[in-house]
């Protein structure tokens, strides 16, 4: 009976340490943003193209510089003091001459070929089709928002009746 | 559905080699070392092989650019046992796709011509040249086969381009590395089942033949034999 | 010498379960170090790369895959002589069947684990069953292997669990042991015995079956590659299958010697004569298949095909070659003539000097090179050293077919030549197509196994002997049969009389009641 016990204690043990301890080191951690942006006060102003500007023209859609920034936020123009207070750290970056540190997800695979251009310009799909409700998020995500499988781009591309060839995305 | 091929004029070809470097660049393949090389681990998806024939005052000496033939019953394709080598039905290429494959060699071993390579260790560059690998192409992980796709990335391209402007693809917008860089004009690339293309014209001529065709593999890479031009036809 | 050792072959049936022998710890624990260092470079191979290994383009496969073809001819020789007990009833045989199906089981070990390392994704490995493609070797071998592994598992299982049975009561301290390895099973009731001999014999036919069609596949992945002039060809299957009957029997019959001398077990001296006549008719086989091969392919003279011969037969690897043909085919054959059929010693030496000059002349005719040439350099003509290779064995010949060594050793010794034979012939099989022999131009790249590789192939014999031995620790290494004949009246007469009729009062088979504790429990 004390064995028992003896073991259970153990065991219990033994798992919190596992669960505390070493499966956070695999489990993906959040990545710091630099700044709280909503993406919802932005769409309700600008289209997604207005800060994702190669959206139409590339492949990768691409995250706003300092720059594309800029040409809106001229000053501090928030209402709200806990606006103003993220908004002043693009003025930071400006006196600094830094590039904002964005940490874009999802990242693509470096065997997948994947263009924003072929889908938004070319075969003039919604961002919403693929990047969900983003517009309507308030912050920026820490992890990866969704997952974007293999299987889930050929079940849209089996519908379209796109593709399904292994080299047209694959490279 | 467009089949794509190539045909390599032997005529033509001076044996410069710009094809064999063209292809390293455009595809991320890693450099050899003389090292590499006589251990046989030299990964080359177009190499320009010498033929002697001859001895030393009629000596002389034959290139033959070889590459992934693309056959059309691709023996590499029947007994891989993922798949991960495979016949694309939409353009005729047989690509590599790298994520899916084992590392069992089987299908290089498969290979009549010998033109799957091995990733025997994870390929490096020297510092400088890592910013100039290709966007467009992946870097093999180590213990990965691969092989000549014949640039399977631009067709992607130059279908979404093709796409863009709301028109086919027509001959000449899907063009390979090697055929792009070769000075003499030696390679021809295009879809074969298009009576318009080039290549369909050339591959037809009476110099033209492949590589093993006893093997029944069906080759999709036409060599001219050198030989007199029939200027009319080929020009 | 020949009757000092009688006691081994009449000694209990269950002697080597659990004796504590100092000698079988002493070999495990080089074994373990092995193993363990295997492991090392298994790690080293899979961070680093396959360069580790001395494999290269075009010989993209190496001594891996020799091995495995290797092991799996082994085990299926060793499945074919256990079912030819179970299945086809010959008696005689049954006190190796144990030690076959053990051969078996170990030697599919060792076959899956270097098909194992030869891929270099194991994380990958369930692709080759999501993603099947029916059209690949690969996919029907792993799943052939994988059948006749777990087939070979049950069989031994079924065959040994009456024995378990038994062992319970006669060492009752570690019953739980034998109660776990037999699966909880204790019915040895005649009707349960009978139950379990038909369910064997079903067994044996099923492994007979699995093990025929694993080494046809395996075949076929060399066999249905066109790509490489040698190995494709019709003869490839069947090949395999004959050597694969040869190399068994031959390791059946190195083990059987070699556990005889070290444990005490009862089998007698007939059985490995016996075996050894069924080996002679098969190697006589082997080389008659071997003879349509290359008739074949020299009267054919294709000359990709024919390129391929060449190299075996004069290039690199021509000692692989010879070696196979004088070492693994015609010594052991004189060898079985001297012991078997009684050839009188002087009269192999006789012939062996009359057929010295054909053999240089083959050398001198075929041009060969001189063999192990980085070792004694090439300044003589090749033909001085095939005829010196072949006084040296004609003379070792002579040592190895002293009667005093007794006949169980000659044998074995025969036995082993063959199985370095058997080995040698796969490596031919395997490795000259790869070199260099495509439609393209190549460099002759050569290949040569690295340190690590070896060090790795060591490390999966060791595993397989691991295995053995804790086999021979568990179990009971011969199959017990309560019917045998009280063994017949000792006959003094002939020195040449076998061995065990010297022993007087022979122990009877210890027959224990068996009243396991467990099965006295009823229910309410
Ligand atoms: S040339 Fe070799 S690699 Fe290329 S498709 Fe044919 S068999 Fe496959
Ligand atoms: S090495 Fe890769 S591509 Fe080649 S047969 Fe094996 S899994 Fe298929």
């Amino acid at each position: 009976m004390g064995r028992a016990v003896f073991l259970l204690i153990a065991v219990a043990f033994l798992g919190a340490f596992l669960y505390l301890n070493v499966l956070p080191r695999f489990s993906p951690q959040p990545r710091a943003q630099p700044m709280r942006f909503s993406h919802k006060a932005h769409f309700e102003e600008s289209t997604c193209e207005g800060c994702h500007v190669y959206v139409m023209e590339h492949g990768a859609a691409g995250t706003p510089t300092l720059e594309n920034c800029l040409d809106c936020h001229d000053g501090l123009q928030s209402e709200k003091a806990e606006d103003q207070k993220e908004e002043e750290k693009l003025v930071v970056y400006e006196e600094e001459e830094r590039e904002i540190p964005w940490a874009p997800f999802p990242r693509l695979a470096s065997h997948v070929f994947f263009s924003h251009r072929r889908h938004a310009a070319v075969s003039e799909i919604e961002c919403a089709t693929c990047h969900e409700d983003i517009a309507e998020s308030l912050t920026l995500p820490g992890n990866p928002p969704y997952e974007f499988t293999m299987k889930w781009c050929l079940a849209c591309h089996e519908e379209q009746e796109a593709s399904t060839d292994c080299v047209a995305c694959h490279r | 559905m467009p089949r794509y091929g190539m045909v390599i004029d032997l005529d033509r070809c001076t044996g410069c080699q710009a094809c064999a470097v063209a292809c390293k660049v455009e595809n991320n393949v890693p450099f050899s070392s003389p090292e590499l090389a006589l251990e046989g681990r030299t990964i080359a998806w177009m190499q320009v092989l010498p033929f002697y024939e001859g001895e030393f005052p009629e000596a002389r000496t034959r290139f033959m650019p070889a590459l992934c033939n693309h056959c059309e019953i691709p023996p590499c394709v029947t007994i891989c046992p993922t798949s991960a080598t495979y016949l694309s039905e939409e353009t005729g290429i047989v690509a590599q796709i790298y994520p899916r494959c084992i590392g069992c060699r089987y299908c290089a071993v498969a290979c009549p011509y010998t033109v799957k390579f091995f990733n025997w260790f994870k390929p490096k560059w020297p510092e400088p040249m890592v910013a100039g690998l290709n966007p467009d192409v992946s870097v093999r992980p180590k213990s990965v086969i691969e092989k000549c796709t014949f640039c399977s990335h631009r067709v992607v391209k130059a279908r979404e381009r093709a796409d863009g402007e709301k028109r086919k693809l027509k001959d000449g917008d899907y063009q390979t590395a090697c055929q792009e860089v070769c000075p003499a004009k030696a390679i021809t690339f295009g879809d074969l089942d298009d009576p318009e293309s080039r290549v369909a014209a050339l591959s037809k001529s009476p110099r033209a033949f492949r590589f093993g065709e006893d093997l029944g593999t069906e080759p999709k890479v036409y060599y001219l034999r050198e030989g007199e031009w029939d200027v009319e036809r080929e020009r | 010498m020949s009757n000092a050792n009688d006691e081994r072959f009449n000694a209990d049936w269950f002697a080597n379960v659990l004796r504590r022998d100092t000698r079988l710890l002493v070999a495990a624990v080089p074994l373990v170090i092995l193993v363990l260092s295997a492991g090392f470079v298994y790690w080293r191979q899979f961070t680093t790369g396959m360069g580790v290994t001395g494999l290269n383009r075009p010989s993209y496969w190496g001594l891996y895959i020799v091995n495995c073809v290797f092991f799996v001819g082994v085990s299926a020789g060793g499945i074919l002589i256990a079912s030819l007990v179970h299945a086809l009833g010959v008696k005689q045989f049954r006190s190796v069947a144990r030690i076959a199906e053990l051969m078996a089981i170990s030697c599919v070990v060792m076959a899956v684990t270097s098909l194992f390392v030869n891929l270099c994704w194991p994380q990958r490995m369930h692709f080759i069953l999501l993603y099947a493609n029916v059209s690949s070797p690969i996919l029907w071998d792993m799943l052939n292997v994988s059948l006749y592994f777990f087939i070979s598992l049950a069989y031994g299982y079924f065959g040994t669990r009456s024995d378990l049975v038994r062992l319970m009561s006669i060492k009752p301290r570690h019953a739980w042991l034998f109660r776990l390895m037999a699966l909880g099973y204790t019915d040895v009731s005649p009707k349960a015995l009978k139950r379990d001999d038909i369910i064997l014999r079903v067994m044996a036919v099923a492994g007979l079956l699995a093990a025929v069609g694993m080494h046809s596949v395996t075949a076929w992945i060399l066999g249905l590659t066109k790509a490489r002039p040698g190995w494709f060809s019709a003869i490839m299957a069947p090949l395999f299958i004959v050597s694969a009957a040869v190399s068994g029997l031959a390791l059946l019959i190195v083990s059987v010697v070699l556990i005889r001398r070290y444990l005490r077990v009862r089998i007698k001296d007939e059985v490995i004569r016996r075996l050894a006549q069924i080996l002679t008719f098969l190697v006589l086989a082997l080389g008659y298949f071997l003879f349509a091969e290359m008739l074949t392919v020299f009267y054919g003279k294709e000359p990709a095909v024919l390129e391929v011969f060449e190299t075996m037969m004069h290039g690199r690897y021509a000692v692989f070659f010879w070696g196979h043909l004088l070492l693994g085919l015609i010594f052991p054959l004189l060898l079985f003539g001297v012991v078997l059929a009684g050839i009188p010693r002087r009269w192999v030496i006789i012939g062996g000097l009359t057929l010295l000059p054909i053999v240089a002349g083959i050398a001198f005719v075929f041009g060969l090179a001189m063999p192990f040439a980085k070792v004694v350099g090439d300044a003589l003509p090749g033909w001085v050293g095939y005829a010196a290779v072949w006084i040296v064995g004609l003379a070792l010949l002579q040592a190895c077919a002293n009667e005093r060594l007794g006949e169980d050793t000659r044998l074995g010794i025969a036995a082993g030549l063959v199985v370095l034979g058997i080995f040698a012939e796969r490596w031919n099989i395997v490795l000259p197509s790869l070199m260099g022999h495509s439609a393209l131009p190549l460099p002759g790249v050569s290949y040569a196994p690295s340190g690590l590789e070896l060090l790795l192939v060591a490390g999966i014999y060791a595993m397989g002997a691991l295995v053995f031995i804790v086999a021979v620790y568990l179990l009971p290494l011969v199959e017990s049969e309560e019917d045998e004949p009280p063994p017949p009246v000792p006959d003094r007469s002939g020195i040449e009389g076998p061995r065990w009729t010297t022993i007087e009062d022979i122990k009877p088979p210890r027959w224990p009641e068996i009243k396991p504790r467990w099965t006295e429990i009823k229910g309410p």
